[in-house]
């Protein structure tokens, strides 16, 4: 690449709201989404954005927890292999993206889901069945110097150009015209799959500012054509604030597929418009050079900002703060219990060097922005010894649910034996999501 | 920031009968039946529609005699339906009645967020025509294919054969026990105990049943926003609900052999 690049990506947002049709008959919401910055290799910031959606029927009658499992398990091998392959390969990314890192995701994830199967009560009499957790997934990656998507299944990648356009970037192909069938995570050789809609975007000097908006198939079956849906991801795109997202697509439920409906939207190109970015007290005289040169630079970036963007640049919204990330996540976590316990057995890692005092509590709560679970984590540590289940000050604030305290204190029990038995040293294979 | 002027809708179920009007319907009450049969389902049909506001129900109809027409031509609405009786006379042009409704399983006209259509058969004979070359031209179709197609037979003349074409391999034939998809979960008893099966019906009664089982149950089915793996066929096009419980068995008729 000749020349700097004269963008950066903005913290992507993601957001999932219950279908109207499962809100009505008291089912669980299937999407899933995520939306999270990792560190790269050097200290470069990877923006990832995900989307899941379980399947629903009473045969995927887990696809609630499958969704949450990819999402979970898309993070996680993504922050692996950003250690492993420099950013700058992009070929080798591309090669990532179309079939090593799906498979490394459907792996985990078919680990995961089986963890989960063996502590229902059902795992005594019924054998594991991946078809029982089955979702799609979209994954899409926000590199300095490039972009790229993988998955399966029935979602959708919007981009929509500072100057206005509109493009279906990837879409799901009729590949079996039947019902409404779809590509899955529980189907043998689904990695293989992710090829089709595997792609890596170079960004160029003279790239255009853009905005990517990734989506569940709930939202393009609620618009009465694909032009509809273009025209919403246009609009979508534009939402800032986590409460105009929750309210734009409870109404795309409401008025269409009833499905749950999940987007993850990611912006290129904001030198004119400073990225929100949470940033913690001790940063602030380095963010607000930053902010500076951001300005300076955005002299230089043309009038077309003032065009269709402009309300970015007049309106800029504030980021949720460290507090409002925590305890937005400890409601989430709480609205479904269930999930509680696969969600933190996924983060032993965090657990293990809390213990050992190699991650710092106020780092990671102060990062909630970017790890809200994490930060969760962190908010019940340390824990008290007398208390049973054990409850920190910072969980009783939050107004934790009692299936979240309990299933806190497990993890640190079964932490703390598994520490008791094995060097400190050895448990650093799944590292957990890290803030710039 | 107002929401824009985009148009969010819901999703249309088609929902097609298409109905042998034969002479031999005319015998022993058969049209008669039918006629009541479809009338007395639409208010549970209208019901179900109502609890599912994500699915817009349409309704059309083919008739079928010496020639295939639409009895009713315009999708509508389950709740503004007002059933004209069909009359019985002639022959049976079912691979014609097929080729009508293969003109509309294509988009356009076709919604392109259509949820799978519902495709009802009911016939008591066999087809007089070329009803190979109407299946071939419907399931050309990208929205035939995703149809769910159900078939009932009326009385034993009915050729059950052409009758499990329309609706496709049944997908539980090979299926080990315990695996059978549906509402129970349960293995239904006996042979031909799957609604992918022509659903013999050999009087009023079980014929009303069958009628109110697919306005009803399969309508709910196919309103819900669920979605399923390709490439696997043992679910068909949407999970089906169980037959009724008194008619798990196709075979089982109900009441006394009428027709």
């Amino acid at each position: 690449m000749t020349g700097a690049l004269t963008g950066s990506w903005d913290t992507p947002q993601c957001c999932t709201v219950i279908g109207a049709a499962h809100r009505r008959l008291g089912k669980p919401c299937q999407d899933a989404s995520v939306a999270c910055s990792l560190l790269g290799p050097g200290g470069t910031t990877v923006q990832l954005m995900a989307v899941a959606d379980g399947h629903g029927g009473e045969r995927y009658w887990l696809s609630d927890v499958g969704s949450q499992l990819a999402c979970d398990q898309a993070v996680l091998a993504v922050e692996r292999a950003l250690q492993q392959h420099p950013l700058t390969d992009q070929r080798h990314w591309l090669e990532l993206l179309a079939g090593a890192l799906p498979a490394t995701i459907q792996a985990a994830w078919l680990e995961a889901a089986a963890g989960h199967w063996r502590q229902r009560p059902e795992s005594g009499d019924q054998p594991f069945s991946p078809l029982t957790y089955g979702c799609t997934l979209g994954v899409v990656l926000l590199a300095p110097e490039w972009w790229g998507h993988t998955g399966l299944g029935d979602w959708d990648l919007v981009r929509r150009t500072a100057d206005g356009n509109l493009d279906l970037i990837s879409e799901e192909q009729d590949i079996c015209a039947s019902g409404e069938a779809t590509a899955s995570l529980c189907m043998g050789g689904a990695a293989s799959l992710c090829a089709q809609r595997a792609a890596l975007h170079p960004l160029t000097p003279g790239s255009a500012p853009f905005a990517l908006v990734l989506s569940t198939d709930g939202v393009r079956k609620s618009c009465t054509t694909d032009g509809d849906f273009l025209a919403l991801g246009h609009h979508l795109a534009e939402l800032r604030q986590r409460d105009e997202l929750d309210t734009a697509l409870a109404q795309i439920t409401s008025q269409g597929s009833g499905d749950d409906v999940s987007v993850a939207i990611g912006r290129w190109g904001a030198l004119a418009n400073p990225p929100p970015l949470p940033v913690p007290p001790q940063r602030r005289p380095v963010a607000l050079l930053i902010l500076l040169g951001i300005g300076a630079a955005a002299l230089g970036t043309g009038l077309w900002w003032l065009q269709p963007w402009q309300r970015w640049i007049t309106a800029p919204k504030p980021a949720a703060s460290p507090a409002t990330s925590l305890s937005a996540e400890v409601q989430r976590l709480c609205a479904s219990p269930d999930r509680i316990p696969s969600a933190l057995s996924q983060r032993q890692a965090q657990f293990d060097q809390l213990l050992q005092g190699q991650r710092q509590r106020q780092t990671l709560i102060q990062q909630a922005t970017l790890d809200p679970l994490g930060a969760v984590i962190a908010a019940s540590w340390p824990v008290p010894a007398t208390a049973s289940p054990a409850i920190t000050p910072a969980l009783v604030e939050l107004n934790a649910c009692p299936a979240l305290l309990s299933a806190l204190d497990q993890q640190w029990k079964q932490r703390r034996a598994a520490a008791a038995k094995m060097p400190a040293a050895g448990n650093a294979s799944i590292q957990p999501p890290s803030a710039p | 920031m107002p929401f824009p002027n985009v148009r969010l809708s819901n999703r249309p179920l088609h929902f097609i009968y298409l109905c042998d009007c034969s002479g031999s319907m005319a015998a022993q009450g058969k049209m008669q039946a039918l006629n009541q049969a479809i009338r007395q389902s639409l208010p549970g049909m209208a019901e179900v529609a109502r609890q599912n506001p994500e699915a817009r129900v349409l309704v059309r109809a083919v008739s079928f005699a010496d020639r295939a027409n639409w009895h009713l031509a315009e999708p509508t609405p389950v709740d503004q339906l007002e059933w004209r009786d069909l009359q019985a006379g002639g022959i049976t042009a079912m691979g014609e009645a097929l080729e009508l409704v293969a003109g509309q399983m294509q988009s356009p006209p076709m919604e392109e967020r259509a949820l799978p259509p519902v495709l009802v058969l009911i016939s008591d004979g066999q087809p007089t025509d070329d009803f190979s070359a109407g299946l071939g031209a419907l399931m050309c179709q990208p929205w035939a294919q995703k149809a769910v197609r159900l078939a009932i037979a009326m009385g034993h003349d009915a050729d059950l054969e052409v009758l499990q074409q329309f609706i496709g391999p049944d997908p539980l034939a090979n299926l080990p026990a315990g695996e059978v998809p549906g509402a129970s979960g349960q293995m239904p008893r006996g042979m031909g105990k799957s609604p992918r099966r022509p659903l013999q019906a050999s009087n009023a009664t079980a014929l009303a049943q069958y009628i109110q089982w697919a306005s009803t149950a399969v309508v709910g089915a196919a309103s819900m926003p669920t979605s399923r793996i390709a490439g696997s066929s043992r679910d068909g096009n949407i999970p089906l609900p169980d037959l009724p419980p008194t008619l798990m068995d196709p075979t089982d008729d109900v009441g006394p052999l009428v027709w």
